[in-house]
This record gives structure tokens, C-alpha cells and sequence, in this order.
């Protein structure tokens, strides 16, 4: 009698192990569901609603437009992300909310949690992954200047002794401090708030050259010079600035989830149709290196 | 909150540098200001309280003026559109040859802005004297220059030395907003750092408590003066 | 300069607008807290036991001896911290500027119930109130007929001051000139327009304060 329970149980438990093995397989297998372990997803699900963060006038990446909707490149892409989130939460209507941010509370606003993921033109830098976490690269650029187009200057040696505007706290900025000494250029800073004052001083012949990321720089040139042309971008790459969106660090699972949703727009095409949509119509064509970036990124499922 | 805090940063060569100088500039602007506003306001507080209707007007609309517009748009339009208005070559001046142009329209918007506000606490000074003083002062037979000088201005200045201090812990203060045209004073350099460093929090931190500071000394004298002013029989804590 | 182009601003103009509310109504939830919190203060620098009374005036100095632009990056950096999620630009904007302004008007208030006479106190507690029924009924409302320009005056200020909120991204009204200004590249426009809205604003409200002080006067 015993024994025979004594076996009849042993059976239970290796047929009960085997179904929890094969269950465990089949889970490993199926794309994951709900929140699990993450942080950030748990607080989405509890707020009902996604944060993200964005820039107010970094056109085309991440804007306010005339209809006051955010939108942009960068604001695109994050959206991609978006519908990852709601398919893992199983939460197709998901809201997504928006914070505006700027550049000195980016930082601390994704470290306290108040966004979810930031949408704009943010440089990934080493250092700054102390703080935060980043998505994959999905813009290049680097400092370049604005001149005044008919201007004899051609690169940053062509700036000896003038006065040359540069955007507060950019790394931009802290470029041309470095070359100033290393090569003794004499060049006086001016400060400027933001990219459109800097551009300001350009056109009222306060500064010889502003410089600037190169991209934002040639979007400014190409759609806000007065009269149309009258600005240009020149000279060779002083920085290497490479976009990536930020999230709170630590989340392993949530940041695995932003891999794979930019994974998947690089590999399908998505993301140079996005870069075509916004940067096609300012005459601005996808250079080699963000091919060549994207196509690097696409890991494989 | 997975901040990394990094306190030595404040430290660190070049950052302390930095902040030193960042207080400096905050100094320069906010003292050159405050003589200009001393200057200018209590002109235009004067001129406010003359028998003359075209002068007091002439008060009244620097007054109105430069009270009623927030400080960050006048000195956008100081440092941006100024030079635009004036003859090509004087603009040109102000934008090129003019050394720190940034700093002089920092000092001359800030000083402009509180002007109007010391001269309101002027007018009100020599207002709050009573029509008596004028009165005697005209009946002893002294000008109107006269009895400015020797009747009302003193009299004035006990009433007027409270806010005075006040507007000067203000001037610190508002020099914050220098930043916006370029000035790297101490909000500016603290920004600065936190680009530099990612350590923005602490560089705020810094800054906000050299501003305690540099306003707890000018908070101290005014107590100090406030004490000694003090009318007795009225409700004040002595 | 050459070229301005004015027809943005009206194209911009359901923005503008709407960030002019937001101005407004920082200004009005700020004052009515901050004059409320402000008269608690008030009172407890000049009437509570000795501790609190410091800790009261600790609060005062403490505050004003930062910059607001400070002030309000600090509340929207840490309420987060304390209360364990992010409570939105607005709110947290709205709890800085009362708990900064309070700080202001309760020295306007200070300085008004200084100045009635310390026999009116001395006459409310001889009928046998107590000394918060003698601030209610006597002292205040004398404080406060008197205060009513210099808190209106200070009220003008503040208005202009929410200008500062840019820091924290909130679209208050000159956060949304500069968001137009910048998308189009159009600041000489947008800043004169900022410029003579804040001053017929303001100027508005500073006439109306001085006709109240003279009817006062007259009264």
C-alpha cells in the first residue's frame, strides 16, 4: 500500500517536472508578456500611459508644429518603440503622454523617472552613460560651422583671432575651447541660449562663424536662411555626435526591448523611409555612415 | 533614484575654476548694475516728485516702461535689437569693436530695469515725508534744488533704505538672467559643468548655495538696519 | 532685420493663447496660496513662540535668497523623489511659485501688521479674544486694507516672473513665444510681440492698482 502510493506519487512528479519543462521551453520560445522585472514598464502599466520627451523646436528631429503636435524623426522612431511596448503590455491603446525637455533637464528628468524614453537630438557619449541608458544610434553628425555664405572661412584655422558663436553647455563648444588652446587660434566664444540667437548673431555680422551639430546646422541653412542661401555649412567634422534616444539606466529588460523595436526599423527600411520623410523634403539625402550604421545595428532576431 | 552622485567634481580642477569664475561675473554684473540703478533711480524717483508736469511725466513713463516688460525680454531686446535700430556705424560699434558687448547690455538692462523699481521706492520715500516739509522748506525760503538736498533726500533716505537692500538682493539674483545673452556668470557656469560632467545636480547645488550666500550677508545687513529704523510703538519684534 | 514677417504671430495664435492661460492661471492659484500660506507666516514670525518664529523666518530668508529659475528647477527635480512618482510640469511649477511667493507676500504682510499700532492688539486681547480672534477680527483686516496695492504691486511681478517656468518646459506664455520664435526663426517679431503684450498687460493692471490705492486714500 505504501509503496505503492510511495510510486504512484514519484510518477506524479516526473510527469508534473516533464510539463513544467516543456512549459518552460514553450515560454522561452514565445516573445515575452507583461511587465515583468521591469521598472519601467511596471510604472507604464500602472500610469496607463507612456512619457516620452521631447525637444520644442529642434526641427526636423523632434517639434512642436503648427497643429501643436510633437513630431519629428527622432519622435517617429520613438514611436516605434511605443507600439513594442504595447504589444509586450498587450495594451494596444496605450496613451502616450509628452514632456517637453531641454538641454539641461534631460538628464536629470530621465533619472528621476518623470520620461520614459527622450526623443531629440542627444549625443551618445561614454560619459554620459554613467547616468542614462541609450537606444541604438540612429542619427550621425558633428560639429561643423555657419558662415555667412561668400565667407573666405573654410575650416576652424580660418577663425584666428575672430569671434565665433557657440550654443551654452554644447559639446560644440567645449570643441572649440580644446582646439582654441591646442592650437592657439586666439578665437573669442560668444555664448548663445540656442541654435536660432547663435544663427542670429551669424546674420547680423556679430560673429564670423557659429558652429553648431551639422545637421541641425544644414537644416537651418537650408530652410531658415533670409534671404533664401545666404548661410553655409562648411568645414570638416570636429566631434563625432552620434543620436540615440535615453532611458533610465538599470532596466535591462525594458532597454532590450528599445534594442529590439530600432533593431527591427533599421533591418525592415523603416527608419531610412523615416529619415527620407523628414529629411527628403529640406533637400538633405541619408549619408553613408547612417546606412552603414543601420545596417550594422539590424541584429538578427 | 539612480542618480550617480559625484560631489568631488565641484572640486576638480578645471570646475572650481569655473565657479570661481562664474561668481565673478555675477559680481561684475550685479555691482555695475546696482550703481546704475542706484544713479538712474533715484533720478527718475526724484523727477517723479518735481512741481514740474513734464518732468514728472517724463518719470512716470521711464517708470511704466521699464517696470512693466520681464527682464528676459528687455535684455533680448538690449543685446539683439538694439544695435539694429541705431546708425550702421554706431550699431557696428556696440556688435564689434565694443569689447564684452554681452556683459555691457547685461549690466545696462539689468540697471535700467531696476532703476524703475528704486525709483518707485524713492518716489514713495519723499512722499511718505507730508506736504509739511515741502511747505516749511519753501516758507524758510529755500529752492526747490535746496530743499531736495537738505529737507527731503535725508529724511527720504531713512525710508528708503529697507527696500534699498531689498532691490540689491534682487540684483544678485536677477543677474541670473545675463545667462540668456551669454554671460557665464554662476547659473551659466554651473550649466556649464553639468554639460562637461553629467553632474548637473551637483553644479546646481553649488550654485544655488554660493547665491544663499552671497544674499544671507545682504539679508543680515538689512535686518541689521531694519532694527535700527525701527519706530517704537508699533507692532515690530524688537 | 529687414524683412519681418508679423502674420506667424497670428497663425501662432491659438498657441499663444493657450499659453497665456496657463500664465494666468499659475498667477492666479500661486497668489491666492501664497497670500494665505504668506499671512500664516506673518503671523508666526511676530506672534508664535520663539522656535517657531525662527523657523518661520528661516523659510523667508532661505527662499528669497534663491533664484527663482532655482527654486522651480529644485521642486521639479525633487518632489519626484519624495513622492515616489512625477507629478507634471504644471503642478509642480504651481507648489514652487506659492511656497516662493509666500515667502514675498508674507513680508508685505509682516510689514502691514507692523504698522498698525500695538494698542489695537493690546485693545482686542483686553475684550478677551484670543490673540487669533484678534488677528481675524482686528488686525488683519486693517493690515490688509493698507497691504492691498504693495500685494497687487508684487502680483504684477509674479506675472511676469512665470516667464521663468521655461526652465522646467512648461508652456507658460513666453515659453510659447520662444518655442514659435525658434521653430521659425523669427525672434525679433515674436519678442517685440512678447514685449508689448507683457506691457499693455501690465501696465493695465498697475493703473488699476493705483486707481484702488487713491480711492483708498480718498476713503
Amino acid at each position: 500500500m505504501k509503496l505503492r502510493y510511495r510510486l504512484q506519487s514519484t510518477l506524479a512528479m516526473a510527469l508534473v517536472e516533464l510539463a513544467m519543462n516543456g512549459l518552460a521551453s514553450a515560454q522561452a520560445l514565445a516573445p515575452k508578456q507583461g511587465a515583468g522585472d521591469s521598472a519601467i514598464l511596471k510604472r507604464i502599466l500602472e500610469r496607463g500611459s507612456i512619457n516620452i520627451g521631447h525637444r520644442e523646436a529642434s526641427v526636423p528631429y523632434s517639434y512642436i508644429d503648427e497643429k501643436q503636435q510633437v513630431v519629428g524623426y527622432s519622435i517617429d522612431l520613438c514611436l516605434k518603440v511605443v507600439d513594442a511596448v504595447r504589444q509586450r503590455l498587450a495594451k494596444p491603446d496605450l496613451k502616450v503622454t509628452f514632456t517637453s525637455i531641454n538641454v539641461t533637464n534631460r538628464i536629470p528628468l530621465v533619472v528621476n523617472g518623470t520620461v520614459d524614453i527622450e526623443c531629440g537630438t542627444t549625443s551618445n557619449f561614454l560619459s554620459r552613460q554613467e547616468q542614462v541608458e541609450f537606444s541604438p544610434i540612429y542619427y550621425i553628425t558633428g560639429t561643423q560651422l555657419l558662415v555667412k555664405a561668400g565667407s573666405p572661412v573654410r575650416e576652424i584655422e580660418d577663425l584666428k583671432g575672430k569671434r565665433v558663436a557657440a550654443q551654452q553647455g554644447s559639446s560644440n563648444e567645449a570643441v572649440i575651447r580644446q582646439l582654441n588652446d591646442e592650437k592657439m587660434l586666439d578665437i573669442r566664444i560668444v555664448y548663445a541660449k540656442d541654435l536660432v540667437e547663435g544663427a542670429m548673431l551669424v546674420e547680423t555680422d556679430r560673429v564670423d562663424a557659429m558652429t553648431g551639430d551639422g545637421g541641425q546646422i544644414k537644416v537651418y541653412a537650408a530652410t531658415k536662411a533670409r534671404p533664401a542661401g545666404s548661410l553655409a555649412v562648411v568645414g570638416r567634422f570636429l566631434t563625432y555626435d552620434p543620436y540615440s534616444a535615453m532611458m533610465q539606466r538599470g532596466d535591462q529588460d525594458f532597454a532590450l526591448l528599445v534594442r529590439k523595436a530600432f533593431a527591427d526599423a533599421f533591418r525592415s527600411g523603416e527608419a531610412e523611409k523615416l529619415y527620407e520623410k523628414w529629411f527628403g523634403p529640406l533637400g538633405m539625402k541619408i549619408e553613408e555612415d547612417l546606412k552603414a550604421a543601420f545596417r550594422v545595428q539590424a541584429l538578427p532576431r | 533614484m539612480q542618480y550617480r552622485w559625484n560631489w568631488s567634481v565641484l572640486i576638480t580642477d578645471p570646475y572650481l575654476g569655473w565657479l570661481v569664475s562664474g561668481l565673478k561675473w555675477t559680481l561684475m554684473v550685479a555691482g555695475a548694475a546696482w550703481l546704475l540703478a542706484l544713479v538712474l533711480g533715484c533720478t527718475v524717483g526724484v523727477l517723479r516728485t518735481l512741481p514740474s508736469a513734464w518732468l514728472r511725466a517724463i518719470g512716470t513713463a521711464y517708470v511704466e516702461i521699464f517696470r512693466n516688460v520681464p527682464l528676459l525680454v528687455q535684455l533680448f531686446l538690449w543685446y539683439f535689437i538694439l544695435p539694429e535700430l541705431l546708425p550702421y556705424s554706431a550699431g557696428h560699434w556696440l556688435k564689434r569693436d565694443l569689447p564684452l558687448p554681452e556683459y555691457w547690455s547685461a549690466v545696462v538692462g539689468l540697471g535700467c530695469f531696476t532703476a524703475a523699481r528704486i525709483a518707485e521706492q524713492v518716489r514713495a520715500g519723499i512722499e511718505s515725508i507730508g506736504h509739511g516739509q515741502r511747505m516749511a522748506a519753501v516758507a524758510l525760503g529755500l529752492t526747490t534744488a535746496q530743499s531736495y538736498r537738505y529737507v527731503l533726500l535725508p529724511l527720504a533716505a531713512r525710508h528708503v533704505l529697507p527696500p534699498f537692500t531689498s532691490e540689491a538682493l534682487n540684483i544678485v539674483k536677477n543677474s541670473s538672467l545675463a545667462l540668456t545673452i551669454g554671460v557665464l556668470e554662476l547659473t551659466g557656469q554651473s550649466r556649464q559643468i553639468e554639460a562637461a560632467t553629467f553632474q548637473g545636480i551637483e553644479a546646481l547645488t553649488a550654485a544655488t548655495l554660493t547665491y544663499v550666500c552671497l544674499t544671507l550677508v545682504v539679508i543680515a545687513v538689512m535686518q541689521t538696519i531694519e532694527r535700527r529704523v525701527a519706530i517704537s510703538g508699533t507692532m515690530g519684534r524688537t | 532685420m529687414s524683412h519681418l514677417e508679423w502674420s506667424i504671430i497670428w497663425r501662432a495664435g491659438p498657441f499663444l493663447l493657450q499659453g497665456l492661460a496657463t500664465s494666468f492661471a499659475l498667477l492666479i492659484l500661486a497668489m491666492f496660496g501664497g497670500i494665505i500660506i504668506g499671512t500664516i507666516i506673518a503671523m508666526v514670525r511676530l506672534s508664535a513662540p520663539r522656535p517657531l518664529a525662527w523657523i518661520a523666518a528661516g523659510y523667508v530668508n532661505g527662499l528669497r535668497s534663491v533664484p527663482l529659475m532655482m527654486v522651480i528647477f529644485w521642486f521639479y527635480l525633487l518632489v519626484p523623489l519624495f513622492i515616489g512618482r512625477s507629478v507634471g510640469a504644471f503642478p509642480s511649477a504651481l507648489i514652487a511659485f506659492t511656497m516662493f511667493e509666500a515667502a514675498y507676500y508674507s513680508e508685505i504682510i509682516r510689514a502691514g501688521i507692523q504698522g498698525i499700532s500695538k494698542g489695537q492688539m493690546a485693545a482686542a486681547l483686553a475684550t478677551g479674544m484670543s490673540s487669533l480672534q484678534a488677528y481675524h477680527y482686528v488686525v488683519l483686516p486693517q493690515a490688509f486694507r493698507r497691504m492691498t496695492p504693495v500685494l497687487l504691486t508684487q502680483s504684477v511681478a509674479l506675472f511676469q516672473d512665470t516667464s521663468l517656468v521655461y526652465v522646467i518646459g512648461l508652456h507658460d506664455f513666453m515659453t510659447s513665444v520662444s518655442v514659435i520664435a525658434n521653430r521659425e526663426a523669427r525672434l525679433v517679431e515674436l519678442y517685440s510681440f512678447a514685449a508689448g503684450v507683457y506691457f499693455v498687460l501690465c501696465f493695465g493692471a498697475s493703473r488699476a492698482v493705483k486707481k484702488i490705492n487713491d480711492r483708498m486714500a480718498a476713503a
